[in-house]
């Protein structure tokens, strides 16, 4: 094995191990509870204003890609596009995704058509409906301005992977008076959004939305496999903490391993 | 049959792949995971091309509609098709392909990216309001880190930077730090049930 990644590798297999585990454990009938997380309960709740309003509802997943940028958070923003999509499609809410990067645009595509169908409205889809902007960052950042702008979009959700296009998505969509909800996994955007948008997705959040909207048994268990990840990387943290505080290295040489 | 079940083959086998090469030392796992890798910019550029079809016909489709704002999408489309011949045409070293990147897309880049700075002062003087416990905290942490930031802090006081330089790396770091950990359990959890075919959304497939 590469010297420096023993116990990471190890750590992987118990994360993984466990994770596993409680997916079996799911499948077989067990329901542990979760916290509510605001956020995500909010996003229902922006949908129904845009109703209410009259208007639109506007979501994208950032720019980040299935293969490079934010991988694993890009497909997390896809069960969350299945969820508002369908949501928006049987409410009959003029719903727009936008999206930074061709491959995140194909399977997006695939997704909302399938929502507007299993909402019964396939004639409600069009090519208007999933919109490729640009890679390019300002460039994507300022047609979404302009879409929330002139399209009346009531519901602003960002949740994905954002850099620095983040604010300027979000002020725009806050001086457009939408209502706003955003997340990502990119710890630097995150106090920007947390300035200008009504609800944010911190880390994780995101990652945990397919549980918290399904009872998908595998993305259930995996949410409680990964607090048994989190149990050890705490364990870990206090007690290398305390070893520290007296002198003894041995946390940090086996993490060092 | 095939459809459902090689996707998820190719995506195990290349995952497991590059899970070897990451821990174990193995050449003809580096090998294949170049090789691969080289593959990327191949899989980026198709996608490209269906993300530009869909950017035409969404634009097309505004102009031939007559939508507000159409005439927008006319100078989208008479742009792109300038550049896209010349680019064609001359070369991507061509004075008018050069002139087209450097004074118009980077200028209209900078441009958004010099927005942000009012942005956060806007989006900031809203955060910034004592409205709550956790919203004062916000402000005065923000307000000992401004002032720790900048010559004048000193004057203020003469411990204000070290109080900002604590803020930075004890109480930031710790909670950048809880949120990076996290997501990397997240991101091993996503990338395993991937990898084992329980997550299929991307390959067109309902949860």
């Amino acid at each position: 094995m590469i010297e420096g990644r023993i116990f990471l590798f190890f750590v992987g297999i118990f994360i993984c191990g466990a994770i596993l585990l409680q997916i079996k454990k799911a499948r077989s009938g067990a329901k542990p509870e979760f916290r509510s997380i605001p956020a995500l309960d909010a996003i229902d709740e922006a949908i129904g204003r845009a109703v209410e309003m009259g208007g639109g509802v506007h979501y994208t997943p950032g720019v980040g890609n299935l293969t490079t940028r934010g991988a694993p958070t890009m497909f997390a923003t896809m069960d969350i596009l299945a969820h508002i999509s369908e949501k928006a499609a049987g409410l009959n809410v003029d719903f727009v995704a936008t999206t930074g990067s061709g491959d995140v645009q194909t399977v997006s595509e695939e997704i909302v058509r399938n929502s507007y169908a299993k909402a019964g409205r396939p004639e409600a889809y069009h090519v208007d409906r999933v919109r490729y902007l640009s890679t390019d960052q300002w460039a994507y950042a300022s047609e979404i301005a302009d879409i929330i702008r002139t399209e009346n979009m009531q519901a602003n959700l960002m949740i994905g992977y954002f850099a620095a296009e983040a604010l300027v998505i979000a002020e725009s969509g806050q001086q457009a008076g939408a209502i706003q909800v955003a997340g990502t996994t990119n710890a630097y955007q995150l106090p920007f959004f947390v300035a200008a948008c009504d609800y944010v997705l911190i880390g994780e959040e995101v990652l945990a939305a397919s549980a918290y909207f399904s009872d998908d048994p595998v993305a259930v268990g995996s949410l409680v496999g990964e607090d048994h990840g989190k149990l050890l990387c705490l364990a870990l943290l206090v007690i290398g903490a305390i070893l520290k505080t007296f002198g003894t290295d041995f946390i940090n040489n086996l993490i060092a391993k | 049959m095939l459809k459902n079940v090689l996707p998820l083959l190719v995506t195990f086998f290349i995952g497991a792949i590059m899970i070897i090469e990451f821990f174990f030392v193995a050449p003809w796992a580096s090998d294949i995971s170049g090789l691969i890798r080289s593959w990327t910019p191949i899989i980026t550029a198709f996608t490209i091309i269906v993300g530009t079809c869909n950017l035409l016909m969404v634009h097309w489709r505004s102009v031939s509609r007559k939508v507000p704002g159409w005439f927008k999408s006319v100078l989208l489309l008479v742009a792109f098709a300038v550049t896209v011949v010349i680019g064609l045409t001359a070369g991507q070293k061509a004075p008018a392909y050069v002139f087209i990147f450097e004074n118009i897309l980077n200028a209209t880049g900078a441009t958004m990216f010099a927005l942000t700075a009012f942005y956060i002062g806007s989006s900031g003087f809203r955060a910034f309001r004592a409205m709550n416990l956790h919203a004062t905290i916000l402000l005065l942490s923000g307000a000992v880190l401004m002032l720790g930031r900048v010559p004048i802090g000193e004057y203020v006081s003469s411990a204000m930077p070290n109080i900002a330089q604590w803020i930075m790396d004890v109480p930031n770091v710790a909670g950048q730090r809880g949120i990076m950990i996290a997501m990397g359990i997240g991101f091993v959890s996503q990338c395993l049930r991937i990898l084992l075919g329980y997550n299929r959304r991307h390959l067109g497939a309902a949860e």
